[in-house]
């Protein structure tokens, strides 16, 4: 009995003591913080997304106030709370007018529709990540979506749902441009577009034609012809695939960028 | 002076804490992409270590030995390590901006590492003094240093090897690190 009560006291003076000393200290030891510092703060987004290349919108609306960034680093907030950030802080913002705003686009339409399967099925955790490091997984495409949504998981704003084909499609509305989905990516098929972006191949398959053409129904073979057919460089071809200049294809009317579409012999230039 | 010495080596290479403990191994991998945060990680590690000993040592000595408690270590050193790291962040933070700005966002994430919590059971049990338990977390701290300094180096340059792709990432950091502990193996036969 006696122990317990040494036991119990002991220790209880123990906590106590070290509850006084931390009371103590947060009076003592108090750094009174900026509070345009906590101004700034609150008024960015808080999703912590880390786009901005601060550990998060703490360390962003600090850095905008004593380090003197433009809060025109944070690529959530809309211009109007940018521009509340620069008021408070007596500053204005020089506005850019010819950037525009990326957003992610998947480069994969290989659905279950279009793809072959392989005879052994993955079983094992649900997630790119790890189907990706256990060599492949079910779909035959070595480059494809994989479909178990890790970009749906990581995008702060939910803007990534998956279809009902099983591949994950970017609400261009909703999109940040916070590039996280292209990072969790480990088959790297994210990719950011301008937002005004009208035609696009959807593919990032590397695979020589024969093998493209036997995995999947809407694969690039790497034939060229995209690219004999537009002279402007709208399309590059690189190890068998071919990918739209996002540069040089806003030059090119859309009358011929569809015409171009046509004569692609897999159908797979998609123009809006 | 010479036990003290051979206490710092021992603690330092020859026993080290990550490489033939395997204390501490969140940090070791977790912090240990680059070489400037390595070196961070490392002085934050090293400063808590030698708080804790200091601390625990005489927590050991005037309390938990006097009245018999020593089956309430585990609670006692937690709660007293915890706290006083806390403090002692306080106190940074209040009169070193700048030294609070390289151990700050370290120090609340290693008060109950493992690293810090074995250094403080160890000393316990081989009876160390208040002099040998501080040169004991003086090497195992530098070692804790030298060996995520020493990883975070090799790090740095594997971003640039051709390594196969289902080695990428963390397994070939974990292969790294036990390529690391057999050369650290060789330290075995430095005091006889």
């Amino acid at each position: 009995m006696q122990n317990i009560m040494i036991a119990v006291l002991g220790m209880s003076i123990l906590g106590l003591f070290w509850a006084l000393v931390l009371v103590f200290a947060n009076k003592q030891f108090f750094v009174k913080e900026d509070p345009l510092v906590e101004k700034v703060i609150e008024s960015l987004p808080g999703v912590n997304c880390g786009a901005c290349g601060f550990a998060g919108c703490g360390a962003c609306g600090d850095a905008i106030v004593t380090k003197k960034e433009s809060p025109t680093i944070c690529p959530v907030c809309n211009d109007q709370t940018k521009e509340d950030i620069a008021e408070m802080l007596g500053r204005k913002i020089v506005k850019d007018p010819n950037q525009i705003k990326l957003i992610a686009k998947v480069h994969c339409a290989g659905s279950k529709k279009y793809l072959k399967l392989r005879a052994e099925k993955y079983n094992g955790y649900p997630s790119c990540a790890v189907e990706n490091i256990t060599g492949g997984g079910t779909k035959a495409c070595t480059y494809g979506c994989l479909g178990h949504g890790d970009c749906v998981k990581v995008c702060p704003v939910e803007a990534i749902a998956m279809n009902s084909d099983g591949l994950p499609v970017v609400d261009e509305q909703k999109c940040i441009s916070c590039e996280k989905c292209v990072l969790e990516c480990p088959r790297s098929i994210i990719k950011m577009v301008p937002e005004n972006q009208e035609v696009f191949i959807l593919c990032s398959s590397k695979d020589p034609g024969k093998v493209a053409r036997q995995v999947c129904d809407v694969s690039c073979i790497g034939c060229g012809i995209c690219v004999k057919n537009e002279e402007q460089g709208s399309f590059q071809l690189k190890d068998f695939l071919a990918t739209v200049d996002y540069q040089n294809s806003q030059k090119v009317s859309l009358e011929k960028l569809r015409e171009v579409s046509t004569k692609c012999p897999r159908k797979i230039i998609t123009v809006k | 002076m010479v036990e003290y010495i051979l206490i710092f080596i021992s603690a330092a290479l020859i026993n080290n804490f990550v490489l033939s403990y395997f204390l501490g191994i969140c940090p070791f991998f977790g912090v240990s992409k680059k070489t400037s945060s390595a070196v961070s990680m490392g002085l934050a590690v090293t400063f808590v270590m030698t708080i804790t000993a200091i601390v625990t040592n005489l927590l050991n000595t005037y309390f938990l030995k006097p009245f018999d408690l020593t089956y309430l270590t585990y609670v006692a050193f937690i709660l007293v390590i915890a706290s006083l790291v806390q403090v002692v962040e306080m106190f940074v933070k209040k009169t070193s901006k700048p030294l609070y700005n390289i151990l700050g966002i370290y120090l609340p994430l290693i008060t109950t590492n493992c690293a810090i919590f074995g250094l403080a059971l160890f000393g316990q049990l081989r009876d160390y003094g208040l002099m040998q338990n501080i040169f004991f977390a003086l090497g195992a701290g530098f070692g804790f240093t030298l060996a995520l300094v020493i990883m975070s180096g090799i790090r740095e340059e594997l971003e640039f090897a051709d390594v196969p792709k289902y080695f990428q990432g963390v397994p070939i950091a974990f292969l790294t690190a036990g390529s690391l502990a057999l050369a650290f193996m060789g330290f075995a036969g430095l005091i006889s």
